[in-house]
């Protein structure tokens, strides 16, 4: 079943929707939810609120891209959960993630022009760059993971990542960003 | 530690647009209906970053100022340190701290360069201090155990911070330890990401030792592990492992208050038989040596200034030189002038010589020299050990696995202050049968700025990225039919990344740099 089909199902109100989201991208939400909260049964909750979400929001919303509006969910409430227990349980590889983003990511007010920037610097970064950034802070995956992935080292998975969050971070401070 | 600032920098990063969420999913992730990845190949000299044979990270530090000291631990656990990684910086309860006396657990050894922190060992049977004779060099050896960590400065106007780890047989730091020797070396960043390791060792012919690592550091801290092998006999007895990790920092309690250093363009002056006289600077991180070898009568003037009571006047070689900031000295070449960067004006001086009435005609002979203040550059090359470079490829090893090309980086003082990349081949660890035939100096883009093998003639680089490839020659076994020798050329690549220290936002007063030890918990 295609991306639109399932989306069709959610406008239908078709609990159908939310079984062939599970079938086509349960694994992909589930892994997304692991990834940050390192908990089996957390992380089974975190998919099924992401499905609930979904539920509750197509429609009105129609999105373009169905994995990515799963896996933006997924990732949101997953943060969501791991900030209200990390105190218990931290992920020290998420939290690396999130020390590494504060360097080169300020935290300001953002009115959209933020985004606007950060998009913008990553659309025009490298390709493999751009995989990676976005494969280690967004997606969350492991450095060893993406290295397998791309063909590289672990260690030039991690220079160009280091370099890619002092460009971002140069690139934000022209812009009027303090970092 | 809540991290609120991460997770904003998170969700912000989170809102970026569908289709670049879609391209980075691993294919694991990306579920049906989602077309797989195009594999995206990194650029030429990057690839070599990317072989199989791993990536070491070496960063160069030279700053004209360096203060160094020695830290050094050993762990002799005996239950390994990393790869894997046993120490997490900066985690609950593992915090770092620098300026502490170590170490309550773990077998640990420390030695700091301020004398503040003294070995404690457990499982060794004694240990010894050894302090070069400059003063500069810290090291501490288990003995035994035959090692010994240094942190070095060396002299002149840069003065890089050194860390290395040799075997001790051949010194005279310490006793002899034959049944004992250094199998492997490492070293990590502070996120336990490898930056090198090394398992063969090349012969310092300097050092009279087996010089396993000798690297530039970078401000920052660095995990150190090595292994230590103990044969009797031919049995293998015990294999420990030992770390020490090095906070290379900005001090703040030795005040520089410019970074200076002096240039000439001549170091001797003749004139006229028999007077002549040779003078020589020597720039430190404190300040410059001026030594000449003629102790006679001296006139020390400021050309920018012309003044001479201001920056001293040796009217004869037993008067007090009223120097800048100077202890009482005259211009000697068993006492040399100091010039001290704290108090000396930036500028161009002279020295004449006025011991003697020149013949008609002929003036004073006199030595110029510049103070001048520049910048401080940090030099990073990538690679997989720049300082001995392995093969590009692991099918084409240099020499039977072992390195035995060294590749030195420098960053000199230039006309224009510009840092300077120079490959040359290392004198030690040349082998019959190979050669580098040529190295090239890229810029970021891959114009050629340099393209020969000119060692004595580094080349500016300046500031930026570039990249460094080597071409070399390695000679095969010999072909009795051909009655010749194999051989073939062989290429080693690297990226160097200069660029301003600080980035220009250190304070003047925050050089130099200090090497401080911290615990291994």
């Amino acid at each position: 079943m295609t991306d639109q089909e399932i989306i069709n199902l959610y406008f239908a109100r078709d609990e159908q929707a939310i079984a062939e989201t599970d079938r086509q991208y349960g694994t992909t939400c589930m892994r997304t939810a692991m990834r940050i909260l390192d908990s089996r049964s957390d992380a089974e909750e975190c998919v099924n609120d992401t499905y609930l979400k979904a539920w509750n929001s197509i429609p009105p919303e129609r999105p373009n891209v169905l994995v990515a509006f799963l896996c933006r969910i997924t990732r949101n409430l997953a943060v969501t959960r791991y900030r209200a227990a990390h105190r218990h349980k931290r992920n020290k590889d998420l939290e690396l993630s999130l020390n590494e983003l504060s360097e080169c990511i300020p935290a300001a007010e953002e009115d959209g022009t933020l985004r606007y920037l950060i998009d913008s610097f990553l659309r025009t970064s490298d390709t493999l760059d751009r995989r990676l950034f976005l494969g280690r802070y967004f997606h969350n995956y492991t450095v060893r993971r993406m290295a397998t992935a791309y063909g590289l080292t672990e260690n030039a998975v991690s220079l160009r990542l280091f370099k890619m969050r002092e460009k971002l971070r140069t690139y934000l401070e022209k812009e009027g960003y303090t970092v | 530690m809540t991290n609120e600032k991460g997770f904003t920098a998170y969700a912000l990063l989170g809102q970026v647009a569908d289709d670049m969420v879609v391209d980075t999913l691993l294919p694991e992730d990306r579920g049906a209906g989602v077309a797989p990845v195009k594999k995206e190949r990194p650029r030429r000299f990057m690839s070599f970053l990317e072989s199989g044979w791993g990536v070491a990270i070496i960063c160069a530090l030279v700053a004209v100022s360096v203060m160094g000291g020695i830290i050094w631990a050993g762990n002799q656990t005996g239950t390994g340190v990393p790869p894997g990684g046993t120490v997490e910086p900066e985690s609950e309860g593992n915090t770092i701290e620098t300026n502490t006396p170590l170490l309550e657990q773990n077998n640990v050894v420390v030695y700091g360069a301020d004398g503040a922190c003294y070995p404690k060992r457990i499982l060794c049977n004694s240990t010894d201090l050894t302090q070069g004779e400059d003063g500069l060099e810290h090291g501490v050896t288990a003995d035994g155990l035959g090692f010994v960590g240094h942190m070095k400065q060396y002299g002149g106007a840069d003065l890089p911070t050194v860390v290395w780890a040799k075997d001790v047989e051949t010194t005279d730091y310490v006793d002899v330890a034959p049944n004992y020797t250094i199998t492997q070396i490492s070293m990590y960043d502070m996120n336990m990401v490898e930056q090198m390791t090394k398992t063969a060792m090349t012969l310092d012919d300097e050092m009279f030792a087996a010089r396993f690592i000798e690297r530039w550091l970078s401000v920052g801290k660095w995990y150190v592990s090595f292994r230590v092998t103990h044969r009797e006999g031919n049995s293998h007895h015990c294999e420990c492992d030992y770390a020490f990790i090095a906070d290379v920092r900005q001090t703040l309690d030795t005040i520089v208050t410019r970074n200076c250093t002096v240039k000439t363009d001549k170091d001797r002056y003749e004139w006229g038989n028999p007077y002549y006289f040779t003078a020589t600077l020597t720039s430190t991180v404190e300040g410059a040596y001026l030594q000449v070898d003629d102790p006679d009568a001296w006139l020390l003037v400021n050309l920018d200034t012309g003044e001479k009571g201001s920056v001293g006047v040796i009217d004869t070689p037993y008067d007090t030189l009223i120097a800048p900031a100077s202890p009482a000295s005259y211009a000697r070449s068993s006492y040399p002038l100091f010039f001290d960067w704290k108090t000396t004006p930036p500028g161009r001086y002279r020295l004449t010589y006025t011991g003697t009435e020149p013949a008609e005609g002929e003036e004073y002979p006199y030595y110029d020299f510049e103070i001048y203040e520049h910048d401080v550059y940090v030099l990073e090359a990538y690679g997989d050990n720049p300082g001995n470079i392995t093969a590009l490829e692991e099918q084409i090893a240099w020499g039977e696995g072992d390195p035995v090309i060294d590749v030195v980086f420098s960053i000199q003082d230039s006309a224009s202050n510009l840092p300077i990349v120079s490959v040359k081949e290392s004198a030690g660890c040349q082998i019959v049968g190979t050669e580098i035939r040529s190295w090239i100096l890229y810029d970021e883009n891959f114009n050629i700025l340099y393209q020969g093998r000119e060692w004595s003639n580094p080349v500016e680089a300046g500031i930026g990225t570039f990249y460094v490839e080597i071409l070399g020659y390695k000679q095969g076994d010999y072909i009795p039919e051909a009655d010749e020798y194999e051989g073939g050329l062989y290429t080693y690549a690297f990226c160097l990344e200069v660029r301003p220290y600080c980035d220009g936002s250190c304070a003047e007063t925050e050089l130099p740099y200090d090497v401080e030890t911290t615990p291994v918990e």
